[in-house]
């Protein structure tokens, strides 16, 4: 199947302005400005296949933002190509953008002075939605959200997880063939990211879609995306699945257990002597985790089973955040 | 071969994007209308320089005419001045300027319909607004102050090709102007500016009949004056027919420049535009 969207080799650098803190500098600054050249998107290539999920994780800075804004057209790429559905984003041809959608958590598409019906029928209008479909999909949209007492409201008066669900529909209303997400779910709480992220894949199910997701929260990503792209200082260090992108990037697995009653000791006998590959990171009362070396996980197992009276024992992959975490604190590791 | 102009034109309309363009001045019209009081305000304070002008130029006709200008002639001049300033003031493009810089920009460039649609729908909608409110004050003011005026069906026809013109050639400069926000993240100076040269040159503080020789000069080759003094001074008969049709090519030469000098900041500009918080 030919990829819907192609980025080959895509770099983006910013040109800055900075001085030094004061007045003296900020003086000097009227006359020399200083510029320096900032990477944010360093020489990223990959494909993405029609109706797929993808989430793009990074820490801040990382350059996930700034690679969505040269996909939609937003920025144009210093170096490299992109095409999307056929289509040079940043040519910004009408055609494409009726193609594609981008919800941003800063971004309004609603009129803040509209009441919510009024804004999305502007914004049909400027699609070009033939008005039986607008009805149609506009009906179908507020249905599935449940937002059909918003309409008649200002967005200005709605809370933000309110206004997030009538942008989602606004970004929809065309129907677009690629949606990027911008951290949709920033400031929500946890109900309304659920309901957001349910959304979003029946969205995605329906229309066959494709999806480009940013997000802190990792739930979102791991509930909604079983591709991740992995960005960090502008390069791509992951481009695979969730489960082996923990694989890759974690090269050690949890050993949690619990001893029985009275046997605290014998744990404290046997800990030091399970080598430097183990390394305790939390004990609560009798309950222990261990952080063990992949490729130790079962000598140590079946170590502790036969030397600790044990009352419960759990080994599992650490949890992704743990992962993205030492990703960003350390890099890449083996 | 047949079907091939027809489809031509369709496309083209499609490109042009019409419906999205007349929705936008809903969109903005339903906000206006949601604060009409903060833009009867604004087309209050608008009003204020032309009347202080106004007050301050029947004072000194007072002693005799000025200038060729009696009493009723200030009075018809800066009547007039307040509808064609409140007509061709681009009140949208203050707000480019914010819009570039805080990012929200990238709305209007995500959208398949050109960004100065944008701009032109929150102009043709403050129109909408605030003209009504204004022509019920100037008649007002008409009917207490007694302007004394000609009409003249060609002159009036004229007036309203030189008040079209007026409208497109300040709208576009400003707007121009406002895109230097895609370098400078501000271009509030540049506008300051802009309406300072209109101030001066373009028949506000004083018509540009009645400026000093050097001035005048300069009145008649820069756009300032072809923004706002020319069609009222083309209303009220004081231009031959010659000067009428060399202020209408001044008013299509500076529009031909303003449309160019678009072309050229806005392909160059989008090329810069950070797209700043998202």
């Amino acid at each position: 199947m030919e990829p819907q969207i192609v980025v080959n080799d895509l770099c983006k650098v910013y040109r800055v302005p900075e001085r030094e803190a004061g007045l003296g500098a900020a003086v000097r600054s009227l006359f020399h400005r200083r510029y320096r050249d900032v990477l944010a998107v360093d020489h990223i290539t990959f494909t993405v296949q029609p109706g797929e999920i993808v989430g793009f994780i990074g820490p801040n800075g990382a350059g996930k933002t700034t690679t969505l804004k040269m996909l939609s057209g937003l920025l144009y790429p210093t170096s490299g190509e992109v095409r999307v559905d056929g289509f040079v984003p940043a040519e910004r041809k009408p055609a494409f953008l009726r193609r594609i959608s981008m919800v941003m958590g800063n971004r309004n598409q609603l009129a803040w002075d509209n009441t919510v019906s009024d804004s999305l029928y502007v914004l049909g209008e400027i699609y070009g939605v033939p008005r039986d479909e607008f009805g149609r999909t506009r009906d179908e949209l507020v249905e599935l959200l449940e937002i059909g007492d918003l309409l008649s409201k200002m967005p200005r008066d709605l809370s933000l997880g309110e206004r997030m669900k009538c942008e989602l529909i606004a970004a929809l209303l065309h129907r677009p063939r690629v949606l990027f997400l911008d951290e949709p779910t920033l400031g929500l709480d946890v109900t309304m990211q659920f309901r957001l992220r349910r959304f979003v894949a029946e969205y995605n199910q329906r229309s066959q879609a494709i999806v480009i997701l940013t997000s802190h929260y990792m739930a979102d990503v791991v509930s909604l995306c079983p591709r991740v792209v992995l960005i960090h200082q502008g390069r791509l260090l992951f481009d695979g699945d969730l489960a082996r992108l923990a694989e890759q990037m974690a090269p050690f697995k949890l050993i949690r257990l619990a001893v029985g009653n009275g046997n605290g000791q014998a744990m404290a006998d046997v800990l030091p002597g399970l080598g430097p590959a183990v390394t305790l990171i939390e004990q609560n009362d009798r309950r222990y985790t261990l952080r063990v070396k992949r490729e130790d996980a079962s000598t140590v197992t079946a170590r502790l089973l036969n030397d600790v009276p044990l009352a419960d024992i759990t080994v599992e992959d650490p949890p992704i955040e743990a992962v993205i975490d030492q990703v960003y604190r350390e890099g890449v590791s083996g | 071969m047949k079907g091939q102009p027809m489809k031509m034109q369709r496309l083209n309309l499609q490109r042009l994007n019409l419906r999205g363009g007349w929705a936008l001045v809903r969109k903005s019209l339903f906000s206006y209308m949601a604060g009409r009081g903060f833009f009867w305000t604004l087309a209050l304070g608008w009003m204020m320089g032309p009347l202080v002008y106004m007050f301050v130029w029947t004072t000194a006709a007072k002693a005799g005419a000025t200038g060729g200008f009696g009493r009723g002639d200030f009075v018809f001049y800066y009547l007039c001045l307040i509808l064609v300033n409140q007509f061709t003031y681009p009140v949208s493009n203050w707000t480019v300027g914010d819009v570039i810089r805080s990012g929200s920009f990238s709305s209007w460039l995500l959208r398949p319909l050109p960004a100065i649609y944008e701009a032109i729908g929150a102009d043709v909608a403050a129109k909408m607004v605030c003209m009504p409110f204004s022509l019920v004050v100037v008649a007002g003011l008409g009917l207490v102050l007694r302007p004394t005026f000609a009409f003249s069906w060609p002159a009036a026809l004229a007036f309203v090709l030189a008040l079209l013109l007026a409208q497109a050639l300040r709208f576009m400069l400003a707007y121009v102007l406002a895109l230097v926000a895609l370098w400078s993240q501000r271009a509030d100076a540049l506008l300051g500016l802009n309406d300072t040269f209109l101030f001066l040159l373009g028949g506000q503080v004083a018509p540009t009949a009645l400026l000093p020789g050097v001035l005048q000069k300069v009145a008649t080759l820069l756009p300032y004056r072809y923004m706002a003094g020319f069609p009222i001074e083309v209303l009220m008969g004081r231009l031959t027919r010659t000067e009428i049709v060399a202020g209408l090519a001044w008013q299509l030469g500076w529009l031909a420049v303003a449309v160019l000098l678009h072309q050229f900041v806005w392909r160059r500009g989008i090329r810069r535009y950070a797209a700043v918080g998202g």
